[in-house]
C-alpha cells in the first residue's frame, strides 16, 4: 500500500559534506523496511539499508526484551521527529533557517542542438549555485544550533535548581490537583478543595471544604512544602458497624467497615496528604450514608420500623433476631474485641460497593433530573417542588410507592434471607449428618441475594433403584417454600417447623424403602399406619405388618422416636387369625389394652451395612428357613 | 400571609432573566468540544444527553411597534405527546459593563393545540429550524451543542419527524444559559470563567444583534 499522495516533491538526502544521495525507495518502501525492522522477535535486522549505523544496530541487536527493543526504536523515533519538529518551526519563522526549493535535475532540462556546450554550462553553473547554497544552508544551520542549544540549557538550569519552595509549591499543587478538585478562590490566595459528592447529586449539607496552603517553616521538609487543613468534623475517623444477634444474644454476624481495602490495618503513621484526603472522604461517605439510613428509618412507609438511637438504628428483622447499625469512631473501636463470625477478604470488597452502588441511586433520585424534552425547558425543580423538599415524591412515584426500595429497606431483606437461609442450611446439614440414609443437598445457580433455591434428595445408599425422593426448596426473605410429590408447602418464620417436616420426611421415606424391599420378596402389607405430619417429635407414627402367603410369620415393622427401623415378629397359628384379637396369648403385660403381641427383633443379629440391609438378610432367612422346612 | 404562601410567590417571582453566551464550532471540531465538555460538566447518569428538537417561530406584526415573536418548541423523540413549549425572549439588554448577555424571558408548557391557537390570536408562522445536539449540565449552568438544519421542504401538515434535513451551515451552534434572578452577580462571573476553559476550542460571546 502506497502512502505517498501524488504530486508530492521528491526528498532528497545530503550527507554531511554535502554529497547529494537520491534514495531510490520511496516513502512507502522506506515505512516498510522500519515496520519490518520493528518485528519484535526479530533480533536483528534483514535488509541492510545504505544506513546501517552503530546505533540501528545496536537496537535491532538489543536487549532479549521483546517490549525493551520495541521502546527503545519508538524512542528513537520519537528524538529524531521531535528534533525535526524544531527545526522545520525555526524554518516556518524565517528568522534563522532558510530551505530554498531543489535544484532542478540537470538531466530534464536537455534541449537539442548545441547540446554538449550547454550541458557543460549548465553544469558548472549549477554546481556553483548548489556549492554557494550549501554554503549559506551551513551556516544558518550554526544559527539555528545555537538557538537550540541556549533554550536547551536555560531550561536544565530551570528543572536543576532547587531554588525556593515556591516552586515546589506549586509543582506539589498541580500534582494534587489531578486528584482532588482543587480551585483557587478568587480576591484571596487561597486554595480550596472539596470534598463532597456534590457533582454526583449529593444535598448533603455540611461543610467539606479543605485548604492548601504553603506549609511552616517548621513543618516544611525536603519533599513536602504544603499542607493540607480539614475541617475539624473529618479529621476523625469512623467505622460503620453491623451486628445481627439473636434473642438470647447469640451474635449470629458482626462485621465492621471503614471502606478500606484492607479493613483492620489503620495505618496512623502514613501522612501522605492523599492518604488524609482519602481518609476524609471515607469519613464523608460513612456519614452521608448513615444520615440517609437514619432519615429512611423514620418513613412512615416501612412495614418493620426501625428505631434510632443517638448513634445506631436497630431493628427486629425477624421475630427472635435484632439487626444493629451503628456509626463509631476510631476512639470508640476496640479491635481487640473477639469476634465470633468476621467477613474478610472478597466479602467485603463487595459489601463496600453494593453501599457505594446504592447511596449512588440515592443521589440519582435526589436530583429529580427528569429528561429535558425540549431542551429549552427549565434546569432544576420547579418551585413547588423545592417547597415539598428532597424526598418529595412525584405522581408517578405515589403510584409506586411500595416498589420504591430504600437502602435501609435493601439492607433489611438481605439480612432477613441471610439469617434464614444460614438457619435452614445449617438445619440441612445437621439432618443429613446424622441419618443414616443420604441425603444431598444442592443449592442451585440461579439463586440471588434475596432468595436461594436449592434441591434435597433422599437416596439409601445401595438401594438407589428402590426409592428416591426430591424436594425442591426456595428460601425467601421471611418463608421457605418447599415443593414435592404435587404438594407445595409453605412455612413462615419458623425454622423449627421446617425441621420437624423434613424429619417426617425421612422417616416416611425409610418406612417406605422398607416396606418395598419386602414387597420384592414377595411380602404383602397388611396393615398400616402413616401420619403425614407431626406436632411432635414424638408423635412421628409409621408401622406396618407384612404378611408372606407362604410364610406364617408376620412381620411388623415401625420408625422409632430415634428414626430408627424397628421390626418384630409374630408367629401364626392359623391361616387368618390376624383379627382375632382377644386371644389368651395376647394378652399384653400390664393389661388395660389388648392387641397383637410382637416380638421384637434385634436387627443387629444379621449381616450388613446399613440398616437396610441388615432388614434385607433378615427377610431373606425367614424365606429361607422356610423353604428348608 | 403565612410563610407559605410567601414562599410560593417569591419563588415564583424570581427566575425571569436568562443569562446568556453564544458561540459556534465547526463540524469537525464539534468532537473535542463534547469530550471536553463530557470531562469538565457534572456527570450524574454517566452518559451524555442527547436532544431532538423541532422549533417553530410565530410574529404579530404590530404596525407602529416591533414585533413580538413566540417560539414554540418540541422534543421529536418525546412521541407520542410531547410537551410543547413555549417562550418569548426580549432582546438582550445593551450593558458593556456586564460580560454576558441579560435577557428576560417567559415560558410555559403548553399542549400541541398552540399552533392553530396562536394562528387565532393572529400570530403568522415566520420561520422554523430543527436543532439536535447533546444536553450538558454544570451546576445551574446549562449547555447545549446543536445542529441548526432546516427542512428542505415545507411541509406543515405533514407531521412525520423523519423529514428530510438539510442543515443550515458547517457549524454546531453552541449555547451557554443560565436562569437567575436579578439579584445574581456572580453569575456572570460564573459563566465566563467556565467560558474561559473551553477557550481555544470555541469562544462564547454575548448576543450581538446586528450580526
Amino acid at each position: 500500500v502506497t502512502i505517498e499522495p501524488c504530486l508530492e516533491p521528491s526528498v532528497y538526502e545530503y550527507t554531511l559534506d554535502g554529497e547529494k544521495i537520491k534514495s531510490t525507495q520511496s516513502m512507502s518502501d522506506h515505512f516498510t523496511k522500519i515496520l519490518s525492522r520493528m518485528e519484535l522477535n526479530d533480533l536483528c535486522s534483514e535488509d541492510s539499508i545504505e544506513n546501517s549505523n552503530e546505533d540501528e544496530r545496536r537496537i535491532t541487536n538489543g536487549g532479549k526484551n521483546a517490549f525493551g527493543t520495541f521502546l527503545e526504536q519508538m524512542r528513537q523515533a520519537n528524538i529524531e521527529i521531535c528534533a525535526l519538529h524544531d527545526i522545520l518551526t525555526l524554518v516556518m519563522s524565517r528568522r534563522y533557517f532558510n530551505l530554498f526549493s531543489n535544484v532542478a535535475d540537470i538531466e530534464e532540462n536537455l534541449n537539442t542542438g548545441n547540446v554538449r556546450q550547454q550541458r557543460d554550462l549548465l553544469i558548472r553553473q549549477s554546481q556553483d549555485i548548489i556549492h554557494k547554497s550549501w554554503i549559506s544552508k551551513r551556516t544558518s544551520a550554526r544559527q539555528a544550533a545555537d538557538v537550540l542549544l541556549s533554550s536547551y540549557e536555560r531550561f536544565m538550569k530551570i528543572i536543576n535548581t532547587t531554588s525556593g519552595n515556591l516552586e515546589n509549591f506549586h509543582v506539589q499543587l498541580s500534582n494534587l490537583r489531578q486528584r482532588w478538585k482543587i480551585r483557587k478562590q478568587t480576591n484571596t490566595n487561597k486554595y480550596l478543595g472539596d470534598l463532597s459528592f456534590r457533582s454526583a447529586g449529593s444535598f448533603y449539607p455540611f461543610k467539606m471544604q479543605f485548604e492548601v496552603t504553603k506549609a511552616d517553616s517548621h513543618k516544611r521538609t525536603h519533599n513536602n512544602s504544603i499542607d493540607v487543613i480539614i475541617p475539624e468534623e473529618l479529621q476523625v475517623r469512623v467505622i460503620l458497624k453491623i451486628d445481627i444477634e439473636t434473642k438470647d444474644g447469640q451474635i449470629l454476624l458482626r462485621t465492621y467497615s471503614t471502606m478500606m481495602a484492607n479493613d483492620t490495618i489503620m495505618n496512623i503513621n502514613d501522612n501522605s496528604y492523599d492518604s488524609i484526603l482519602e481518609n476524609a472522604q471515607r469519613t464523608v461517605f460513612l456519614k452521608e450514608l448513615f444520615s440517609q439510613l437514619c432519615r429512611e428509618a423514620s418513613d412512615i412507609t416501612n412495614i418493620i420500623q426501625p428505631t434510632v438511637m443517638r448513634n445506631s438504628i436497630k431493628c427486629w428483622i425477624l421475630s427472635d433476631v435484632m439487626m444493629t447499625i451503628s456509626l463509631l469512631r476510631t476512639s470508640e473501636f476496640d479491635p481487640s474485641i473477639q469476634t465470633e463470625s468476621t467477613l474478610y477478604g472478597a466479602h467485603i470488597g463487595l459489601l463496600e460497593y453494593s453501599l457505594c452502588a446504592l447511596l449512588r441511586q440515592q443521589f440519582l433520585r435526589n436530583f429529580h433530573y427528569s429528561q429535558l424534552k425540549p431542551s429549552t425547558l427549565m434546569l432544576g425543580v420547579p418551585a413547588l417542588r423545592r417547597i415539598a423538599g428532597v424526598n418529595a415524591f412525584n405522581y408517578n412515584q405515589l403510584k409506586s410507592i411500595s416498589e420504591n426500595k430504600s437502602i435501609l429497606q435493601t439492607i433489611i431483606e438481605l439480612a432477613q434471607h441471610q439469617v434464614i437461609r444460614a438457619r435452614i442450611l445449617n438445619l440441612l446439614n445437621n439432618l443429613a449428618t446424622n441419618c443414616d440414609i443420604n441425603m444431598t443437598v444442592n443449592i442451585s445457580a440461579f439463586s440471588s441475594t434475596t432468595s436461594t433455591y436449592g434441591r434435597v434428595h433422599l437416596i439409601a445408599p445401595g438401594y438407589d433403584v428402590l426409592c428416591r425422593w426430591s424436594y425442591m426448596f426456595q428460601i425467601e426473605e421471611c418463608q421457605v417454600k418447599i415443593q414435592y410429590k404435587s404438594h407445595l408447602v409453605e412455612f413462615q418464620h419458623h425454622v423449627e417447623e421446617v425441621q420437624r417436616f423434613f424429619i417426617n420426611q425421612i422417616a416416611c421415606f425409610k418406612f417406605t424403602i422398607a416396606c418395598t424391599l419386602a414387597k420384592i420378596f414377595g411380602w404383602l402389607v397388611v396393615g398400616s399406619t402413616m401420619a403425614p405430619t407431626v406436632g411432635r417429635l414424638s408423635e412421628i407414627q409409621f408401622s406396618a405388618q407384612l404378611d408372606h402367603p407362604q410364610i406364617p410369620t408376620s412381620i411388623g415393622i415401625r420408625i422409632g422416636d430415634d428414626l430408627q427401623l424397628q421390626v418384630a415378629v409374630r408367629k401364626r397359628h392359623e391361616r387368618n387369625d390376624d383379627t382375632r384379637m382377644d386371644d389368651d396369648s395376647n394378652e399384653r403385660i400390664g393389661g388395660g389394652t389388648k392387641g397383637i403381641k410382637y416380638d421384637s427383633i434385634n436387627l443387629d443379629d444379621y449381616y450388613g451395612i446399613s440398616t437396610l440391609q441388615k432388614f434385607e438378610m433378615f427377610i431373606s432367612s425367614l424365606l429361607h428357613h422356610e423353604k428348608q422346612q | 400571609m403565612d410563610p407559605a404562601q410567601l414562599l410560593i410567590t417569591q419563588n415564583r417571582a424570581f427566575p425571569s432573566l436568562e443569562y446568556v453566551l453564544q458561540g459556534s464550532i465547526q463540524d469537525d471540531s464539534a468532537h473535542l468540544l463534547k469530550a471536553r465538555l463530557q470531562g469538565l460538566c457534572d456527570n450524574i447518569t454517566g452518559e451524555v444527553e442527547q436532544f431532538d428538537d423541532h422549533e417553530i417561530v410565530h410574529t404579530l406584526r404590530i404596525p407602529g411597534a416591533s414585533n413580538v415573536s413566540l417560539r414554540v418548541r418540541y422534543a421529536l423523540d418525546d412521541m407520542p405527546n410531547p410537551i410543547y413549549h413555549l417562550r418569548y425572549v426580549a432582546s438582550a439588554e445593551l450593558d458593556k459593563s456586564q460580560s454576558v448577555s441579560v435577557r428576560q424571558f417567559h415560558d410555559c408548557c403548553v399542549t400541541k393545540n398552540i399552533q392553530s391557537f396562536l394562528q387565532e390570536l393572529g400570530f403568522m408562522y415566520d420561520h422554523e429550524f430543527f436543532a439536535k445536539g447533546d444536553i450538558f449540565r454544570k451546576g445551574r449552568m446549562k449547555i447545549t451543542v446543536a445542529k441548526i438544519s432546516t427542512l428542505l421542504e415545507r411541509n406543515r401538515s405533514d407531521m412525520n419527524p423523519m423529514q428530510i434535513r438539510r442543515p443550515l451551515t458547517a457549524s454546531c451552534f453552541v449555547e451557554m444559559s443560565l436562569i437567575g434572578s436579578m439579584h445574581d452577580d456572580k453569575v456572570a462571573d460564573e459563566m465566563k470563567t467556565f467560558a474561559e476553559q473551553l477557550k481555544p476550542l470555541i469562544s462564547l460571546e454575548k448576543i450581538d444583534q446586528k450580526r
